[in-house]
């Protein structure tokens, strides 16, 4: 880990949701590591943690979620869990990590004008309107929008993809080195996302950026990224190169997960049915719908065993190392 | 497209209008009562009372009583009305313009400041509120508001006067200025106007504070779980900006349109009040106008109040798209 | 969605692919009978079924729609036995046959009945609910299901299991499916399980292109078609994808005359802008309304 410059480490991050005094795990242990220049593919269903994870990141859990024991996150060398927040907000947030909503959302401010969310977000930082203003149209005109005429207008003016191809451009107002992307592409239209992608694809290769994309479209994941972790129920199941995951994954659930993806040209033979189930509790969180499972799978709880510098969840794999170990 | 659609609003509130002086003038005409009755029963229990003055009496009021084809003066009435005269107030022989003309400035004097008064400081504890939900100081200041806000002004206004007035001699009890001050643009007078309003106008304003503060603490609460808030927190956008731009003028906006509608109703909310306090305004107008049976008066008024609603509503409408961008007026 | 001439057999698998604002979901309802075509006539057996009450009646129980959103189709204060025994109670079941008839339905879904009934739909998983939803739907008796995009809002691992139980009620009740969709893949996966689905290309309210699914996938002919199928990111890497599209801008803007995609073809031509294209025959098995073909 030492010639590659590290974008981001996570160590040891846990959050819960508390409520009427019972903590629900959300996030449990999560320790990775994101290389400066890749594009980090985050990959997991509802309630897998992945959104949480991001706002983790962000430093914004607001309760009733909490985050738990000591974890330390460092992004390119500095400890941005333990400064304050307001440091936090006036020389982390947007100078070094940004981050793009689900395009879902409504993300932009309907009663402001495209240009004003790119001024309010430099002013906050201390960059005045004029200095900015040629910044801001640049990267309008980057994410293939007209810069003038977008500028001006009001969000409900513009189309779901063009709002997200906005949030894009507005998330590199302040040149950041890490970009966090959550679904940044999973409401719009196949033909749009492609763009997107493509976009995305490209400001990465060509500046460099290192992107964290969260997403629950294994398709999307494998045209994109670099790396992927796998998570569920809150927990990191499998972490490797795209490539290998996608060609053969090691955990039971990537493996079912890649297997429930059906391609419009390839093969359709290997598409298989996953079995249904809540997480477990006890013991590994997937022995309630794995194929693979032994006695232990009830009892214990697996740890990630590293595989030629992969790493897996799974007493399948318990012949390899501990991670850390 | 648009200059259509305007068309078809306004000719829809001048319609509605027209409309209510119609249903308004039927009541009148048809109503058993008549300020003839009235000013005969107060001449017959008076010493003056002789048989044949009552009569002259009576029949001198019968050629005032509108005769002939209801329809015909129903829309003379209105021809009438249209060109700005509402006739002669019934009692007193004065045009119904020009008494009502020295009564409305009262009534917006003191409707409008504390529709003023109560909507800034209303949105301001309503945002506080909205920030602090679930604290104890939101609670407290809820209830506090709910049970402010089911008093009605009658009461209020009585208790004011009873505390304030009678057992304090804080404040006059009555009146729009004192009798000794010279009427005029001097020092003297206008402190007594601002003297004598300051009882009705707290009345006021407390009756309508809590209504816009609970109306903000739920828009503010609504619009702090909207995405663009927490999303403008990740960007690192200041918090004074997010308080302003973000949460506050989007819980603002709702509240444009019951603010220009208030303004409306307001000119017959205060009827109550200006009893209570002897207010010489259009409320304490109509309440004179209607104990007598004055019915010209008592039309005229009406028209007024109607038209004020209409045009508030009007005007909400019209001018919404003008603070809103997301909404496109006549689409 | 304009002049559309549609005929479904009985029995048959029809997909109906197109993106947001292409007219799908409209077509869906019309077929349902829950809107009234503005111009032209839907026959149901036959019989023009908003000319004749009857004919709607029975339109309205033979046919069944599922949903998109499987939570919001099913009364959240309500179990899901409440919910499951509403339309039964209709047919005048009671006690121990209601509950009987329940538990049947549900597992014919592949859900257990003991595990899921008392159950409110917050409690259970999207998978589930769509489940719920189909044997809520089956509990009529339909000839038809109109599947409107139904694993969309569903977890991946889920799809698959909703399809292959589509797949089987169709085959078990021989039913006709209509399944309504924007993901070529997953209606790929359906012709794979049912083979012979028959498929429909919509963009901006009309039909660009029909024939045998698979081929339509395998080799698109309307340049709307080529850009979807080109232009959809596929599980299977190869590289770099090609747009066939003249412009980087998406499909927002669509022609009001002419062929809707003439702003965005690639191959547009005067006569597109001028005048609809009508579905012609090209191929075996393959209507497209382009005048490249011809026409």
């Amino acid at each position: 880990m030492s010639e590659i410059n590290t974008a981001l480490s996570v160590e040891d991050l846990s959050v819960v949701y508390r409520t009427q005094g019972v903590d629900i795990a959300a996030l449990k242990d999560i320790t990775f590591n994101v290389n400066d220049g890749e594009i980090f593919g985050i990959i997991g269903e509802s309630g897998s943690g992945k959104s949480t994870l991001a706002k983790a990141i962000l430093r914004n859990i607001k309760p009733p979620g909490f985050i738990t024991g000591e974890p330390r996150i460092f992004c390119y060398g500095r400890n941005i869990i333990s400064m304050s927040q307001r440091e936090f907000r006036e020389k982390i947030l947007w100078q070094l990590i940004s981050y793009v909503p689900q395009s879902s959302l409504n993300s932009l401010n309907g009663t402001m004008r495209i240009i004003d969310h790119f001024y309010d977000t430099a002013t906050s930082h201390g960059i005045s309107k004029e200095k900015i203003r040629e910044k801001a149209l640049e990267l309008l005109k980057m994410v293939r929008l007209e810069p003038e005429k977008v500028a001006v207008m009001y969000p409900h003016q513009l189309s779901g993809g063009m709002r997200q191809r906005v949030l894009i451009a507005l998330s590199l107002l302040l040149n950041p080195k890490l970009v966090i992307m959550d679904e940044a592409v999973s409401a719009l239209d196949v033909a749009t996302q492609k763009h997107i992608l493509d976009i995305i694809k490209d400001l990465n290769k060509s500046m460099g950026i290192t992107v964290i994309f969260i997403t629950h479209d294994i398709a999307i994941a494998a045209y994109l990224t670099h790396t992927i972790m796998v998570l569920y129920a809150g927990e990191i199941m499998e972490i490797g190169k795209t490539e290998r995951i996608i060609k053969s994954p090691y955990h039971p659930y990537s493996v079912s997960l890649m297997s429930s993806v059906p391609s419009i040209r390839g093969s359709l033979e290997g598409v298989r049915v996953v079995k249904e189930g809540y997480p477990s509790r006890v013991g590994c969180p997937f022995n309630t719908r794995c194929e693979y499972t032994s006695d232990i799978c009830f009892k214990n709880h697996p740890e990630l065993y590293e595989i030629n510098s992969d790493y897996v969840r799974c007493f399948n794999y318990a012949t390899n190392k501990p991670k850390g170990s | 497209m648009r200059s259509l659609w305007l068309i078809r609003r306004v000719a829809m509130a001048f319609i509605t209008v027209l409309v209510t002086i119609i249903i308004s003038w039927a009541l009148m005409e048809y109503s058993p009562e008549s300020p003839a009755n009235t000013l005969l029963n107060n001449l017959r229990v008076t010493e003056y009372s002789n048989p044949r003055l009552l009569i002259e009496m009576e029949q001198y009021l019968n050629t005032l009583r509108p005769h002939g084809n209801p329809v015909v003066n129903a829309l003379e009435y209105i021809w009438q009305i249209l060109h700005g005269n509402m006739g002669l107030d019934v009692i007193s022989q004065i045009p119904v313009t020009k008494i009502i003309a020295t009564a409305i400035p009262w009534t917006i004097f003191i409707v409008s400041t504390s529709l003023l008064i109560s909507f800034v400081i209303g949105i301001r504890v309503g945002q506080f509120m909205g920030y602090k939900r679930g604290t104890k100081s939101d609670s407290t200041l809820t209830m506090l508001f709910t049970v402010i806000r089911s008093i009605p002004i009658y009461i209020s206004g009585a208790l004011l006067l009873f505390i304030l007035g009678y057992q304090m001699r804080l404040f006059p009890s009555g009146g729009a200025y004192s009798a000794t001050v010279q009427v005029g643009l001097n020092l003297p007078f206008i402190e007594s106007v601002l003297y004598h309003s300051i009882l009705p106008i707290a009345t006021l304003t407390l009756a309508n504070l809590g209504g816009w503060a609970l109306h903000m603490r739920a828009n503010t609460i609504y619009t702090l779980g909207e995405d663009y808030v927490t999303y403008a927190e990740l960007r690192g956008i200041t918090s004074r900006q997010i308080e302003t731009k973000y949460v506050g003028r989007n819980a603002l906006l709702p509240l444009y349109t019951s603010l220009v509608i208030a303004i409306g109703f307001s000119f017959g909310g205060s009827v109550f009040v200006e009893q209570i306090f002897s207010y010489p305004g259009i409320g304490n107008l109509l309440y004179y106008s209607i104990t007598n049976n004055d019915y010209t008066l008592e039309m005229g008024i009406f028209i007024i109040l109607i038209t004020a609603v209409v045009i508030g509503v009007l005007l909400a409408d019209l001018t919404y798209s003008l603070i809103d961008p997301r909404v496109k007026t006549g689409d | 969605m304009k002049k559309i001439n549609l005929d479904i057999n009985e029995g048959e698998s029809l997909a109906i692919i197109g993106e947001s604002g292409a007219g799908k979901t409209t077509l869906g309802r019309v077929l349902v009978g829950l809107q009234r075509p503005d111009a032209g006539e839907y026959l149901y057996d036959n019989i023009n079924v908003w000319k004749n009450r009857r004919a709607m009646k029975r339109l309205r129980k033979e046919v069944q729609y599922i949903y998109q959103d499987p939570i919001s189709s099913l009364n959240p204060s309500k179990t899901i036995y409440e919910s499951m025994s509403f339309p039964l109670r209709k047919q005048g079941l009671r006690g121990d046959a209601l509950r009987e008839r329940v538990s049947e339905l549900l597992k014919e879904v592949g859900l257990n009945a003991g595990e899921v009934e008392s159950r409110y739909p917050s409690q259970l998983s999207g998978g589930q609910l769509q489940r719920v939803n189909i044997a809520r739907a089956l509990s009529v008796n339909p000839r038809v299901l109109i599947a409107d995009e139904p694993v969309t809002m569903l977890d991946a691992s889920y799809r698959i299991g909703i399809i292959d139980l589509l797949v089987r009620l169709k085959k078990e009740r021989n039913l006709t499916l209509v399944f309504i969709t924007h993901d070529l893949a997953i209606s790929r996966y359906l012709d794979y399980r049912i083979s012979g689905v028959r498929g429909i290309v919509m963009y901006g309210g009309i039909i660009v292109e029909r024939g045998d699914l698979n081929s339509l996938i395998k080799n698109p002919r309307h340049p709307y078609s080529q850009y979807l199928v080109n232009s959809t990111i596929d599980i299977v890497n190869d590289g770099e994808l090609q747009s066939v599209s003249k412009s980087n801008v998406e499909n927002i803007t669509r022609a009001e005359i002419g062929c809707p995609y003439s702003t965005h073809c690639p191959f547009v031509m005067e006569k597109c802008k001028e005048k609809e294209p009508l579905l012609m025959k090209i191929e075996e098995n393959r209507e497209v309304a382009c005048y490249i073909y011809g026409g």
